[in-house]
């Protein structure tokens, strides 16, 4: 078979064999007409030439047909279509339809020429109507040989078709898609085509023999003498005339040729399922590719097809699966190893957590008793602390008094002040008196002394008032001293009193204040109290809690302990895996699947 | 009367750390300090007020700071030219009692020179 040509004129290409077909059936026709004898001699040039006329007219309207029948495959080759993949989707099926379409055409063509032909031959060549049924016999007899042999020329070339509109950009999924398996009619065509193969040669044979016996009877029978009649069974025996298996031989030779199409048709996909299958089992994956058939043969290449489609997803996840196992588990082991050495810090960890919880429960224990004590202590502070209170409120209530009296001996100061302002002038009055009377004693002392003899007792009694006078002035002087000395002391005991009230004013708010912070001292220390009781309760609860804990941490370190037996078994589980893995991966790489393939097998 | 060497009744003031003396006769009275008085600290150049006042016969006033009077009879040394003459007049001597020498001066005549002085200060 020629190699398919380009797009442009791949429709034609497809259809063309029925041309040759069908004129080979027309040619066998002829040479049973022309060399058979089997018909009137007047009336062969007229059926040949109503044969070619039909097959003149077949041939025109087959074009049309073709054109109708595949008209977006002449589209897409006559650039009136673009290339998509729904076009050459519709191409594919067009094209996948065309033997069974061109098969009941070349049928349809043989009945309607037959039948026209028979009709037309007696009128026109003036033969018995009985002739037109044997041309009817004999259309009848070639057509569905013809339409056969064109079927099966015509299903190969449509398969090299169908290969070339897969290779411009569709996939075998796609194609499967719009050609899906639905005819299973192999049995039935081998059927028809045996019934064929055994009924065309019969029948022309029935016709020659038929003409012949019918030859040798009406010469028989137009003989009148003995001589004639035995010249005539003479010539019968010498088989005179055309060899009767000629056509027979002929029809034979093209059933022959049609069962060698047939089995070719027939071989072909399974040859090339065959090679893939063979190519597969060797380990040599490539990108699947559509073996176009018919029937059960096409059901078998589709399921081929899906099933490579499958093994190349399923071998390209597999392969990928196995290398991200065989990562995965390199990992697994590189992790399970760090865990190995993370699972023994750990455990070093634990046991010195372990032997820190252990110190931590005993230091629990210190810090319960301390609590104890400092729980004592603070009950002992928390009673100082009101006695101090108590304290300081008396000592406050004492300040209070003592001011008051500070007050009271102010305001008697101040009385004495003005008592001693009074006598001082009570002294200076005296004082003055005692000036007047020390001068009224001088001027009698001096009239004394002035009068002479006479007044000399006159003037010692001056004189002697004089000094009790001077006496008096002195004692007034000392008074005055002791006046001053008073007042000064006085004025000295007003400030120190004064000073003795700021002070114990100060010393109130002083004692207040003491008061107060006492009073906060019991308080706080109240709270110290039940603080440092909860702090007791809560850390005899520590003390328990730390004794769960170092209880808990043995078991976690025993735990810790089982977890690392189990991570080094995990360690040996995953070196057994990686050893699979790299099994599995070895295994996967025995098949030599191309980069193609991987794509498509990763594009589905 | 006695003779002018000798005197009966003195009285024996005192001025600040000085000492001085009159004859009682020459006193009329004596006062408390007053305001028109005349200071006998001028004389020894001082200043100051006095106790006592001695009134003399015309009504002229000397202040002292203290005084006594001696009944006694008393001897009257007499002063030199010049010293009678610093005092303007009015030293009539010394008398000697109760162991140390005294001053003996007329009243009018010193009550006078301490306004002379008084008159020469202002």
């Amino acid at each position: 078979m020629t190699p398919p040509p380009e797009l442009r004129a791949l429709g034609r290409w497809t259809t063309r064999p029925r041309i040759p077909g069908s004129c080979l059936g027309v040619g066998v026709a002829f040479l049973h007409i022309h060399l058979s004898h089997t018909l009137p001699e007047a009336g062969r040039t007229p059926l040949t030439g109503l044969m070619f006329c039909a097959l003149a007219l077949f041939i025109s309207v087959g074009y049309a047909r073709d054109t109708r029948a595949l008209r977006t495959l002449f589209a897409l080759g006559e650039g009136r279509l673009p290339v998509t993949s729904e076009h050459l989707l519709v191409a594919v099926q067009e094209v996948a339809a065309i033997p069974g379409r061109s098969f009941w055409f070349v049928m349809q063509g043989w009945l309607g020429g037959t039948l026209t032909v028979a009709l037309a031959f007696p009128l026109l060549a003036h033969v018995p109507w009985t002739e037109g049924v044997r041309v009817t016999v004999l259309g009848l007899s070639i057509g569905p040989l013809s339409a056969m042999l064109v079927y099966l020329m015509v299903v190969r070339r449509a398969r090299a078709t169908l290969e070339r509109l897969v290779e411009l950009g569709l996939s075998p999924l796609e194609v499967l898609a719009a050609l899906p398996p639905r005819r299973m009619h192999i049995r039935r065509r081998l059927v028809v085509f045996t019934a064929i193969a055994v009924l065309s040669p019969s029948l022309f044979i029935l016709d020659v023999a038929f003409t012949r016996t019918v030859t040798v009877v009406d010469a028989w029978a137009q003989a009148t003498t003995p001589a004639a009649r035995a010249e005539v069974m003479a010539r019968a025996r010498e088989g005179g005339g055309p060899p009767l298996g000629l056509i027979s031989g002929l029809v034979t030779l093209l059933i022959l040729g049609t069962a060698a199409l047939a089995g070719t048709a027939l071989s072909e996909p399974l040859r090339a399922i065959t090679e893939d299958a063979t190519r597969i089992a060797r380990g040599e994956v490539r990108p699947p590719r559509v073996i176009h058939a018919e029937d059960e043969v096409w059901a078998t290449s589709a399921a081929f097809t899906q099933m490579q489609v499958q093994l190349v997803q399923a071998l390209s996840q597999l392969k990928r699966a196995g290398i991200q196992i065989s990562s995965t588990t390199e990992q697994l082991v590189a992790t399970s190893t760090e865990q190995e050495v993370g699972a023994d810090e750990q455990a070093g960890a634990l046991n010195a957590t372990s032997a820190t919880t252990e110190e931590l429960a005993r230091s629990a224990q210190q810090i319960a008793d301390n609590a104890e004590s400092v729980s004592a202590i603070a009950e002992t502070t928390f009673g100082a602390a009101q006695s101090g209170q108590r304290g300081a409120t008396a000592f406050l209530g004492a300040m209070q008094r003592m001011k008051e009296d500070n007050e009271a001996i102010a305001e008697a100061v101040v009385r004495l002040n003005k008592r001693v302002q009074q006598i001082g002038k009570v002294v200076e009055f005296i004082n003055e008196i005692a000036d007047k009377s020390d001068l009224l004693a001088l001027n009698a002392e001096l009239e004394g002394t002035k009068a002479g003899e006479v007044g000399r007792g006159f003037s010692l009694v001056a004189a002697e008032m004089r000094r009790l006078a001077e006496n008096v002035l002195e004692s007034t002087k000392e008074i005055e001293g002791l006046i001053e000395e008073v007042r000064e002391a006085s004025a000295a005991a007003v400030t120190v009193t004064g000073g003795g009230v700021r002070a114990v004013e100060t010393g109130t708010g002083l004692a207040e204040q003491v008061s107060e912070s006492l009073r906060q001292i019991v308080s706080l220390a109240g709270q110290t109290s039940d603080a440092v009781r909860i702090i007791s309760r809560s850390t005899q609860q520590q003390q328990t809690g730390t004794d769960q804990l170092a209880d808990t941490m043995a078991d976690i370190l025993r735990i810790t302990q089982q977890s690392l037996n189990a991570t080094k078994q995990v360690g040996a589980a995953n070196g057994d895996l990686l050893g699979l893995a790299q099994d599995l991966r070895g295994v996967v790489e025995r098949f030599q699947i191309h980069q193609a393939t991987l794509r498509k097998g990763d594009g589905g | 009367m006695l003779p002018a060497g000798r005197v009966e009744g003195t009285l024996l003031c005192h001025v600040g750390p000085h000492r001085i003396a009159f004859e009682a006769g020459e006193v009329a009275s004596i006062a408390a300090p007053d305001a028109g008085m005349v200071s006998a600290h001028r004389a020894f150049q001082g200043a100051g007020g006095a106790q006592r006042v001695l009134v003399t016969a015309t009504g002229g006033t000397v202040g002292v700071d203290g005084l006594e009077i001696d009944s006694e009879v008393l001897s009257v040394l007499p002063p030199s030219p010049v010293v009678a003459g610093a005092s303007g007049g009015s030293l009539r001597g010394f008398v000697l009692t109760r162991g140390v020498l005294w001053p003996l001066l007329r009243l009018e005549d010193f009550q006078r020179y301490l306004l002379d002085l008084a008159a020469e200060g202002a």
